[in-house]
């Protein structure tokens, strides 16, 4: 069977100001329902890490989207704890699947993403792109 | 009760429409809440119901609906009475 690469992308802006009043009212409960131990170690708890957790959360919604779990039922939806962002010692980020994230991730082909990560002017976003390896003529 | 579920969607869901107006089975993500928003109401639904939200539950879909937040309360032995 021949195959051939294509490509996914998923994109996903968050309100810093909102992770930062979630951080405010519910603090690490909030956080660690949301970011593994490594995203908290890297970012803090502080409220001046909330740019960066914002950004970290629109990179697992991006995942997420470029999932496509809308053909899947419900519960299949990847936690979001299943999707981390690491950091290189360069500060470089890249994007780590865990569990049915990963399995998901699989079962679509996909075996390379990456991540850009952003935030300024109030906004936190990230867009995610991954290569597939698809069954010819199948997009 | 769902008024309580309600509640709290209405103080934390960031809702665009009044949620007196959505059934039990409405997408509340249609409605307006954003992922973001659904974490704090699970974290609110913790707090009022004195649950703790497994982590198999952590994800959107278990928020879907008043109805998808109804089933996952009663998951968490939240009597039926009470939700």
């Amino acid at each position: 069977m021949n195959a051939a690469l294509g490509i996914h992308v998923g994109t996903d802006i968050e309100s810093i100001a909102d992770v930062a009043a979630s951080l405010d009212r519910w603090g690490e409960r909030y956080a660690r329902r949301l970011f593994t131990d490594d995203e908290i170690a890297d970012c803090g708890l502080t409220p001046s890490a909330a740019p960066r957790l914002t950004a970290r959360f629109a990179a697992k919604e991006a995942v997420i989207k470029l999932l496509a779990p809308g053909d899947r039922p419900a519960d299949a939806v990847p936690r979001w704890r299943s999707i981390e962002v690491r950091t290189a010692p360069n500060g470089a980020p890249s994007m780590i699947l865990h569990d049915e994230a990963a399995d998901q991730a699989a079962e679509r082909g996909i075996h390379e993403l990456s991540v850009s990560l952003a935030h300024a002017a109030g906004i936190g976003t990230a867009t995610v792109v991954a290569l597939a390896q698809t069954e010819q003529g199948r997009a | 009760m769902s008024d309580q579920i309600r509640s709290v969607l209405d103080e934390h869901g960031k809702l665009l429409v009044d949620v007196t107006t959505l059934t039990d089975r409405d997408d509340l993500y249609t409605a307006g809440m954003t992922s973001h928003a659904s974490v704090n109401v699970m974290l609110a639904l913790e707090d009022t119901f004195d649950v703790e939200f497994t982590d198999q539950m952590l994800r959107k879909s278990t928020f879907a609906s008043v109805s998808a937040i109804r089933d996952a309360l009663a998951e968490l032995g939240v009597a039926a009475s009470a939700v």
